[in-house]
């Protein structure tokens, strides 16, 4: 819910606008209704009304704009239009807007209920004439290729059922898990499954490309992931036994300070080189991240993780690996 | 209900100045110069009354269009022949027409809800709250309001790179720019000038398409690949690239994507197994995968994380890549 008093005039202003157009097509509703509808609070739509209402603009007489009943927005909460001039409804969306809602609804298509459907080719088409300029998208999003699982996880969830896979996890030890899915996720290319894990009995992140063969039983999900409400994002999240790892990255590797919710440390501003901590669990997989980057990634210390690297480069090229330095 | 005084707005509330502004413009049928403007909205009207400068007036005038056009609000200028060089005669407008939605339009709350969860995708990204603002305009269309039941999809873009805001707004405003680019197979980056008309997300990787001033002729860049500020010029902008340009600039790249094709071996069972979505469909150890892609060292990046779970077939200069990363990280950890 965004916070009014972190909002800039700007952020306002923007607010206010669709807000006449909303008013305009609900001339009766109440400030709850209008508050829920745009996910703001109560206080905000008032006050946003009190700015409508001493809008006005001045040649020989002021001329005001919009007016409602007062009395009964302050007695019984309910916005009763008495004036509305001007402007009739919400404004067309700005180039930047309907792109970035266009390439959120491309995203969207990759989801196996929408992709034959025409819901979102019809909302595209409504963005593409709501826009006040015309002329080809600024952002263009093709997604990626699906993963298999992604369709049989997606019916699953529609039945409230339970799902078998293989997986292979971040050890490379594969195994045969039940999964209770719950809610699917992508950050990019990267599909995660967010579900309750029978084996460990609490909610898990699955990334679907270490997953194989999801199958749907026929069995619905239990009680516990029913409980479960809120799902925070999949995003990383650091344990106590966790390794503390300084990297330095060329801007061609930035994207590993995102996966890994860095902490940037320095950063020169004249090769752009970023120096930045990052939280790892099972210090052998830090092999395949920094090596991903072909050297445009590199762990500064400790030394122990230096090495793990080292290792990994060292044995992909069919070298000897070294053993690990004395602990510091 | 709280006393409606505690509500009362500051008069020089500067989202009411943008509100008034925008209700003048469209109102006027002839448009509004400058002069009427500063004597017809109140904040304007009280500044020149407690002895503000004129020039501190105009810029907070210029700022002001500046919000408007940057809310996606068409402010058309009209300039008589009677003006001289000083702007004086310059009227301003705003079409209704073209400022709000036709009152046909109109959205389900299953709409709503697809258009909510569109814009969620950039939260925490580069354009949340162009998405944000462009959500409340199309809420404003509703019939009624989404139930908050999700669909238990939370799709995210990844946009780390520093160069996407600004080469957002070039492209929306078609401003030229320029950035220093690095290619893998060179140590030094170069400096490009491009007119930039797209943003494209391919092959999960962030490009500008555009066209290259220098090598007058349309390129793509990837954003990982700017290694310094994309400077956005403030003067020189260039016609809107028309959709059949594009179209044809990214068929060249789909004909390139379609004709780079790898060959590898791939282990069964391995996390390059999984990752690439194999399935087991007979009983050897080592199963052949065709990948296309759009750049062999992007495709080397990728291959880097399966250490020992393949073999590359072909192309040579692939196995290459991939060899000539391992050497990188394996010197720079001695």
């Amino acid at each position: 819910m965004p916070d009014s008093r972190r909002m800039n005039a700007f952020d306002r202003y923007n607010f206010l606008l669709p807000l006449i157009g909303y008013l305009m097509r609900n001339p009766e509703t109440t400030l709850s209704a209008v508050a829920s509808h745009f996910g703001v609070d109560e206080v905000f739509v008032r006050e946003a009304l009190t700015t409508l209402m001493s809008t006005a603009t001045y040649k020989d007489f002021d001329r005001t704009y919009y007016m409602f009943d007062v009395e009964k927005l302050d007695d019984e909460g309910i916005i009763s239009v008495w004036q509305g001039d001007v402007i009739e409804d919400a404004p067309r969306l700005s180039a930047r807007q309907a792109s970035a809602l266009a390439a959120g609804l491309s995203i969207m298509s990759t989801l196996p209920e929408f992709s034959s459907e025409h819901e979102i080719a019809e909302l595209l088409e409504i963005l593409s004439e709501g826009t006040t300029e015309s002329g080809p998208a600024a952002i263009h999003y093709r997604p990626g290729p699906i993963d298999s699982d992604v369709a049989v996880i997606r019916k699953a969830m529609l039945n409230n059922h339970r799902i078998e896979c293989v997986y292979r996890n971040i050890r490379g030890e594969t195994s045969t898990r039940q999964i209770d899915p719950l809610r699917l996720d992508t950050r990019g290319n990267i599909w995660f499954l967010r579900g309750y894990c029978l084996i460990h009995k609490e909610l898990r992140n699955f990334r679907l490309d270490h997953m194989g063969s999801a199958v749907e039983l026929e069995v619905e999900i239990c009680d516990e992931a029913k409980k479960i409400q809120d799902i925070d994002d999949a995003e990383y999240q650091s344990s106590e036994t966790d390794i503390t790892v300084t990297v330095e990255v060329d801007p061609e590797a930035y994207s590993m300070l995102g996966d890994f919710s860095a902490q940037i440390i320095k950063e020169d501003r004249k090769s752009n080189v970023i120096t930045a901590s990052i939280k790892i669990g099972y210090l052998p997989y830090l092999g395949k991240v920094i090596a991903h980057y072909g050297g445009a990634a590199r762990v500064l210390e400790p030394a122990s993780a230096r090495q793990v690297v080292r290792n990994y480069a060292l044995t992909a090229l069919g070298l000897e690996p070294e053993g690990l330095p004395e602990q510091d | 209900m709280t006393d409606s005084q505690d509500y009362e707005i500051d008069a020089s509330d500067p989202s009411e100045r943008l509100l008034n502004l925008t209700l003048a413009l469209i109102s006027t049928s002839v448009g509004m110069t400058k002069a009427e403007l500063f004597s017809a909205i109140r904040d304007y009207r009280n500044d020149l009354e407690n002895g503000i400068s004129v020039d501190s007036l105009n810029r907070k005038f210029e700022r002001d269009k500046e919000a408007l056009l940057k809310s996606g609000v068409q402010l058309k200028t009209r300039i008589l022949d009677s003006d001289m060089d000083d702007n004086q005669e310059t009227r301003y407008i705003i079409d209704p027409s073209g400022f709000q939605w036709p009152p046909k339009v109109k959205l389900s709350a299953k709409q709503l809800q697809l258009l909510q969860l569109a814009s969620s995708v950039w939260r925490q990204a580069s354009l949340s709250s162009d998405a944000a603002r462009g959500l409340d305009r199309l809420r404003a269309l509703g019939t009624s309001t989404p139930s908050s039941d999700i669909i238990a999809f939370a799709p995210r873009i990844k946009t780390q790179s520093r160069a996407f805001a600004p080469l957002t707004t070039a492209v929306t405003e078609h401003r030229q720019v320029t950035f220093s680019y690095r290619r893998p197979d060179q140590d030094e980056a170069e400096t490009r000038t491009l007119q930039p008309w797209r943003i494209s997300h391919i092959e999960d990787q962030w490009l500008v398409q555009g066209f290259d001033v220098a090598r007058g002729e349309a390129r793509n860049f990837l954003l990982k690949r700017i290694v310094s500020e994309v400077k956005v010029s403030k003067d020189i902008v260039f016609d809107s690239p028309t959709q059949k340009q594009i179209d044809e600039h990214q068929d060249e790249l789909d004909a390139h994507i379609a004709n780079n094709i790898a060959i590898l071996n791939v282990k069964k069972g391995s996390s390059a197994w999984f990752h690439y979505d194999m399935s087991a469909i007979d009983e050897t150890d080592v199963q052949q995968l065709k990948i296309q892609y759009m750049d062999l060292a992007l495709l080397a990046d990728d291959l880097r994380d399966y250490a020992g779970d393949f073999e590359v077939i072909e192309p040579k200069q692939l196995d290459e890549a991939v060899r000539q990363g391992y050497e990188k990280v394996a010197v720079a950890h001695a």
